[in-house]
């Protein structure tokens, strides 16, 4: 069993495989298939050139392509109450006979533009390269499982060993050893990475064929990317290794949130296109990474070493203000990764991403990385570092919690709602990290949370498919009982995230909550407790605005009246199945904390048999004032939005409670502060600079040119041209010198 | 009045000197060299002033300067060969020997 451990490098080698087949192999031979097809079609295909909506490379099917082929019956199982696609091939094939290929061709135009348009069906090799991802996701999947089950009851195999891959390196002392390492936290971590991986690209096969098929290959090839560099992370065995991983994350996220392009069709209007917001998302962790660089750099400085384990034993002796302040540049980076205040903004945006990629990345995995990262480094934070670091940690932990749970409130765009939710529980992480003795806490609720948070969007995408992109919840309700298969997985990780007891949200968020009390932190008490009821609010507003609504079943909570005009079709099994399988682990995955019943996750993390279980919360009567609330928290959501016997805009009648809510609405103005501060910030110092450059730096490097120039066109005067000029110069010369070293000679003694 | 080393050097500045106000001041090409000649000839008479008044007892030191004048009497009919063809070749391009007009040598 050991070998799943030693050779744990095999879980990033097998999607690496795969992203190279993929790209350098079945993604060229995608695209040599479309176009080919494409260039079959004649003369029609040039004029389709110059208003391609995506790269000019992609293929474009044409009028008589569309008539002749599968097109057709693309159309025809389009559902019947899109009125201009159903029409599209009776419409085309008659302007087609009457005035030839022109009319044709701008019927064609108006129905690329439609948003029901398929853009065609992705080709065999596309499809290929689903299953070739899928595959190599799969033993990566199986493999992490095996190294989970090593590590079952080997303590040595916990505490982690060192698996040295090759010397990068070596400048006289120092080296750089590309080296993995493993321990429990590793393999959680891959656990869970892998597993939400896997099902998201299963799920990515049925939603991309409808969002983006010509993409289809690169899609895969870019979620291989980001597994591999998610895997580099988590094993890395250094900081310098969690650097490279922590980049190839932001690309790969970068990459993938603006898969679909800068215009990108949308339903509702108001929201960014994915390109900006790729590149707020990348621009915004740079931010963090500056201070993560910096933090890695002093740890360097004062160590010479970047391996996890040896930092510890080299840091002893060193000043305790110096360490705790490379460990808050550390915890910047993870601010920015983890999208908590103030580096939380481009989360938000990230949701224009599709919506497999927002459970992959910005809900389950790659903004668990900060998280990670803390965990990872807990013995510096705790053991080294002065008790500020890890107050830090807690604080902006506790006060992103609240602040995105008030944001989350009131948004009325489902998956933004799941972003600052996704926010929200972020910070209960760092609250559990920053107050806990372990990171126990902190990373059991980073492994539940990526279930039922994965759970949630990868549902929020089910709802999107089937209402074909709408993601406005005022024009959803009552799809419980139109779409049961992705409403009943939804509804478990909406109680489990909502802290209902026996599930899995209810265990992690209420043993952090139990540890701010151990901790005598009643202020952070008070925040994740009222954050916590906020959130059973915020899920089950969200819940009812989305599957329940007046008139359904059980007062309003399945199904009821749907506000939306677009027919809502049912997902295919592609898409349902792995809601059902992530069902399994947001109900039971809290149970390995569960004490009585023989749990005890916390040993597990910290490799220690005798460290001590997480309480049995149901013994603390603390527990139950949390479970209160959350109760309190649905009911209030039900009678405001299931039954609908509170009014919703019950509280936003009067002023106060109208500015709150246009202050949660508008985010807490974050966006537009930043914005207002690039503007007279940036662009002030910017203003200057420009005329620091235009008339100083010019000026200089310009008087330098025209200075020379004049003296030069002076110089030429004495250029005669005339031999005995030059003469006369340079006898004049010998006789200045001559006369100058007699003086010295005669006088200068 | 004795001949010492300063009289033979002082008709060698003379002498210097009336070669370069020559050398400078003529306009015609062929006086410009003459003035050379008396340049190169003035340098000779201080090498051979020197030379024979030395009073070193090294192997050849009374020769030394005497070798060198013979040299640039070499040196100058040579130079003179090469200037007066220059100059006719000058002449039969321009038909003028007068330097103030060969000024080709600029920008």
């Amino acid at each position: 069993m050991d070998i799943f451990v030693r050779d744990i490098w095999v879980i990033p080698l097998l999607p690496l495989i795969a992203l190279v087949l993929n790209l350098f192999l079945i993604r060229p031979l995608d695209v040599a298939y479309r176009d080919r097809a494409a260039s079959h079609a004649g003369a029609a295909h040039d004029s389709h050139a110059d208003h391609s909506e995506h790269s000019s490379s992609e293929a474009h099917y044409t009028a008589e392509e569309l008539i002749e082929s599968s097109y057709v019956s693309a159309i025809d199982t389009v559902d019947g109450h899109i009125d201009t696609p159903a029409a599209m091939p009776h419409a085309l094939q008659t302007a087609q006979q009457t005035s030839g290929g022109k009319q044709a061709v701008a019927l064609m135009r108006q129905w690329e533009q439609h948003p029901e348009h398929p853009h065609g069906q992705p080709t065999v090799y596309a499809r290929l390269a689903g299953f070739v991802g899928i595959a190599g996701m799969f033993g990566s999947f199986a493999w992490a499982i095996g190294a989970l089950f090593a590590m079952f009851g080997n303590t040595a195999l916990q505490k982690g060993i060192t698996i040295p891959l090759y010397n990068w390196l070596t400048f006289g002392s120092i080296s750089y050893h590309v080296n993995f390492y493993a321990d429990s936290l590793t393999v959680v971590m891959l656990v869970v990475v892998t597993a939400v991986s896997l099902l998201v690209q299963f799920y990515s096969q049925e939603y991309i064929e409808s969002e983006e098929p010509r993409g289809y290959a690169r899609f895969f090839a870019w979620l291989s990317l980001f597994a591999i560099s998610m895997m580099i992370l988590t094993l890395s065995a250094n900081f310098l290794m969690i650097f490279i991983g922590w980049e190839l994350v932001g690309v790969s996220s970068y990459l993938l949130i603006g898969f679909l392009g800068k215009d990108a069709p949308k339903i509702d209007g108001g929201r960014p296109s994915p390109s900006a917001a790729a590149l707020k998302a990348f621009v915004t962790n740079r931010v963090g990474d500056f201070g993560f660089l910096i933090g890695i750099m002093i740890l360097f400085a004062q160590t010479g070493t970047f391996t996890f384990t040896e930092i510890p034993q080299k840091l002893q002796g060193t000043d305790v203000t110096l360490i705790t302040a490379a460990m808050i540049l550390v915890f910047c980076g993870a601010v920015g990764k983890s999208a908590q205040f103030p580096l939380h903004v481009w989360l938000p945006d990230a949701m224009e991403g599709p919506t497999p990629v927002s459970a992959l990345i910005h809900a389950a995995t790659m903004v668990a990385a900060g998280v990670y990262l803390v965990a990872r480094t807990f013995l510096l934070f705790h053991s080294f570092a002065g008790p500020q670091a890890a107050m830090v940690v807690a604080y902006t932990g506790g006060f992103t919690a609240l602040f995105a749970a008030l944001i989350a409130m009131v948004q009325v765009d489902l998956k933004r709602v799941l972003a600052y939710s996704t926010i929200s529980q972020l910070g209960y992480m760092f609250v559990g990290l920053g107050v806990a003795g372990t990171d126990g806490p902190g990373m059991f609720h980073l492994m539940t949370h990526a279930f039922f948070k994965a759970l949630l969007f990868l549902g929020s995408g089910g709802v999107l498919h089937a209402l074909s992109g709408q993601q406005n919840m005022r024009k959803m309700g009552g799809l419980a009982a139109k779409i049961p298969l992705v409403a009943f997985p939804v509804l478990l990780a909406t109680l489990s995230i909502s802290g209902v007891p026996f599930l899995s949200g209810f265990f992690s968020k209420d043993e952090i909550i139990a540890q701010t009390l151990a901790h005598g932190d009643i202020a952070l008490y008070v925040i994740t407790v009222l954050t916590a009821f906020l959130t059973a609010f915020y899920m089950f507003r969200a819940w009812f605005l989305t599957f329940g609504g007046k008139g359904g079943a059980f007062g309003g909570l399945w199904g009821g009246k749907y506000r939306g005009d677009v027919h809502p079709h049912a997902p295919g099994m592609r898409i349902w199945l792995p809601l059902m399988l992530l069902a399994i682990p947001t109900v039971f995955a809290g149970y390995w904390g569960f004490a009585p019943l023989g749990g005890n996750f916390n040993a597990f993390i910290t490799g220690n048999p005798a460290a001590a279980p997480f309480d049995n919360p149901f013994v603390d009567p603390m527990t139950y004032v949390s479970i209160t609330l959350a109760f309190l928290g649905i009911g209030i959501a039900w009678l405001m939005y299931g039954m609908e016997v509170i009014p919703a805009d019950a509280l936003t009648r009067n002023p106060i409670g109208k500015g709150l809510h246009a202050l949660f609405f508008n985010k807490f103005y974050v966006d537009e502060l930043y914005m207002a501060l690039i503007r007279f910030g940036i662009f002030l110092f910017a203003k200057i600079a420009v005329s620091f450059d235009k008339y100083v730096i010019d000026g200089i490097i310009n008087g330098i040119g025209s200075g020379v120039l004049g003296i030069g066109r002076g110089l030429r005067k004495a250029e005669t041209g005339r031999l005995q000029n030059y003469g006369a110069a340079f006898f004049g010369g010998a006789l200045i010198i001559a006369a100058a070293f007699i003086a010295v000679v005669y006088f200068g003694k | 009045m004795l001949l010492t080393l300063n009289s033979f050097l002082i008709l060698g500045a003379v002498l210097f000197c009336i070669g370069l106000f020559g050398a400078l001041s003529k306009r015609n090409a062929v006086s410009v060299l003459m003035g050379i000649e008396i340049m190169l000839n003035a340098v000779n008479i201080t090498l051979v002033a020197f030379a024979s008044s030395s009073t070193g007892t090294a192997h050849g030191a009374r020769l030394t300067g005497q070798i060198f004048a013979i040299f640039i009497i070499t040196v100058a009919a040579a130079e003179a060969a090469v200037a007066l063809a220059m100059i006719i070749a000058i002449y039969r391009r321009r038909n003028s020997v007068d330097v103030s007009e060969i000024n080709m040598m600029k920008w």
